[in-house]
């Protein structure tokens, strides 16, 4: 089971233009560069997003090999794609296989690249945002983004309060359940054997689970209580966020970035 | 939504609880059993959990936080997190775990105690087309615009829908089982209406 930092998600420690960007600013400008790529139909547009994320990459000083870690879990998909598409597409065979009454074409195989380069634009872009921004930032960031439909009763402060006590006991659980294991096994609990055998023995691993779990609730409420939390009210924030130059210039390069696309659209 | 229900200096418990049982999702999502053909996870286990101990509203509540930790880039989904984590086929199969606690949730309000098992097992199959449905329209309409394949229909309804059944039943009933030993301690229904 791998617990190796965890709570930081898939954050990695830097000090580049990106990573001190201000994590609302980082919400936005990710977003909407998303949007844009789902927008795009031909490939001098993709190549061009293709470099955009290549640029931001390099401004964030991350080597593109992690990127490439981040497209692994898509791996069977962008297969899927390319086949598909090769097999589906109308157009010059390339390579026929009489037996299944299927042709490999150019055309087809061209598509199924395209839309596979497209997926990992969108997919490197949105791992731009976790890779450079700390998850209890983002919490901060949501609580401020969500503060203007409080009016509507959008509960923000709770919903970044919530979030942080979910960041904060995903490990401790997860340690509680290798925990949990290791005791009930000493006491001669069968975790391994037949398939039967292993779904049986979650009952005596959750039921603990579940009952700590219960615990700890009230224990942190009553500890809340203790320390007079009143929810969000006139709370401050060690961290404060606020704009800079920087983030302006994000945001006009952005926009910048989206300039080809709304034209295109307009045409 | 627990602020309203804050009474003065108290911390309403439901503030601590809704996180902690996305916190057991994500854990479900971590937790894996190795089983051929697909791997095991547990998530769907605590869906309909959270629906039955928490009642429907912080049920649905726990499952949306769910939603939200991972697509802040925590591994909590069952191939990693983070947003681009939406464009995975198998996104729309998340999406419905909120609708599926609600529902469970209100299916088991009634019983002031102890929550049978047989009766969690009709409540959750009666909220696990919320799950499975959502999830194959997903894999449908992903499949079709966003990585621009075709997929026929019938294909979806094999390998979006009959090929979880058989591990969505058996998590279903352990989940039964724990949920009626967990009830039938008194003092665990009192905490969880606190």
């Amino acid at each position: 089971m791998k617990q190796v930092n965890i709570t930081l998600g898939q954050f990695l420690p830097g000090n580049s233009y990106i990573h001190n960007l201000d994590p609302r600013t980082k919400i936005f400008c990710s977003l909407s560069l998303m949007t844009l790529v789902l927008f795009v139909h031909t490939p001098q547009l993709l190549l061009f997003y293709l470099c955009v994320s290549v640029l931001l990459f390099f401004l964030a000083r991350i080597s593109p090999a992690l990127a490439f870690r981040n497209l692994r879990p898509f791996l069977f998909l962008f297969v899927f794609t390319i086949v598909l598409h090769a097999v589906f597409t109308a157009g010059d065979p390339l390579w026929r296989c009489p037996a299944l009454h299927l042709a490999v074409t150019g055309e087809g195989l061209l598509r199924g690249v395209f839309y596979t380069l497209r997926i990992s634009v969108l997919v490197v872009m949105a791992s731009l945002l976790t890779l450079t921004t700390q998850p209890m930032a983002l919490t901060d960031a949501v609580e401020h983004l969500l503060k203007p439909f409080r009016k509507i009763g959008v509960p923000a402060h709770e919903i970044a309060m919530m979030l942080s006590i979910s960041l904060r006991f995903i490990p401790t659980l997860l340690e509680e359940a290798e925990r949990i294991k290791k005791a009930q096994i000493s006491r001669g609990a069968e975790i391994s054997g037949s398939l039967r055998q292993k779904l049986r023995s979650l009952v005596p691993l959750l039921i603990p689970l579940f009952l700590s779990t219960f615990r700890r609730a009230n224990e942190l409420a009553l500890a809340m209580d203790a320390r007079c939390y009143r929810g969000g009210t006139g709370r401050t924030n060690y961290i404060r966020l606020s704009f800079s130059l920087n983030d302006f210039i994000a945001f006009a390069m952005t926009l910048a970035a989206a300039v080809p696309v709304l034209s295109g659209v307009r045409s | 939504m627990p602020a309203r229900q804050q009474r003065s200096g108290h911390v309403s418990i439901s503030l601590v609880l809704i996180p902690l049982f996305a916190a057991l999702t994500a854990t479900g999502g971590i937790i894996r059993i190795p089983l051929p053909p697909v791997p095991f996870t547990l998530q769907t286990l605590f869906v309909y959990m959270a629906g039955a101990l928490l009642g429907a509203r912080r049920g649905a509540a726990s499952q949306l936080l769910y939603l939200a930790v991972g697509l802040m880039g925590i591994p909590v989904f069952g191939a990693g997190g983070g947003p681009g984590y939406i464009l995975q086929p198998t996104f729309g199969y998340l999406l419905g775990f909120p609708a599926a606690a609600w529902l469970t949730g209100r299916l088991t309000a009634s019983l002031p105690g102890r929550i049978p098992a047989g009766k969690l097992i009709r409540s959750g199959l009666t909220a696990m087309p919320l799950i499975i449905g959502p999830g194959a329209c997903y894999l449908y309409l992903n499949l079709t615009f966003i990585s621009g394949t075709g997929i026929t229909l019938w294909k979806t309804i094999w390998t979006g829908i009959i090929v979880f059944l058989p591990a969505e039943m058996i998590k279903l009933v352990i989940a039964a089982v724990i949920t009626e030993r967990l009830t039938a301690i008194s003092r665990f229904r009192e905490a969880t209406h606190a």
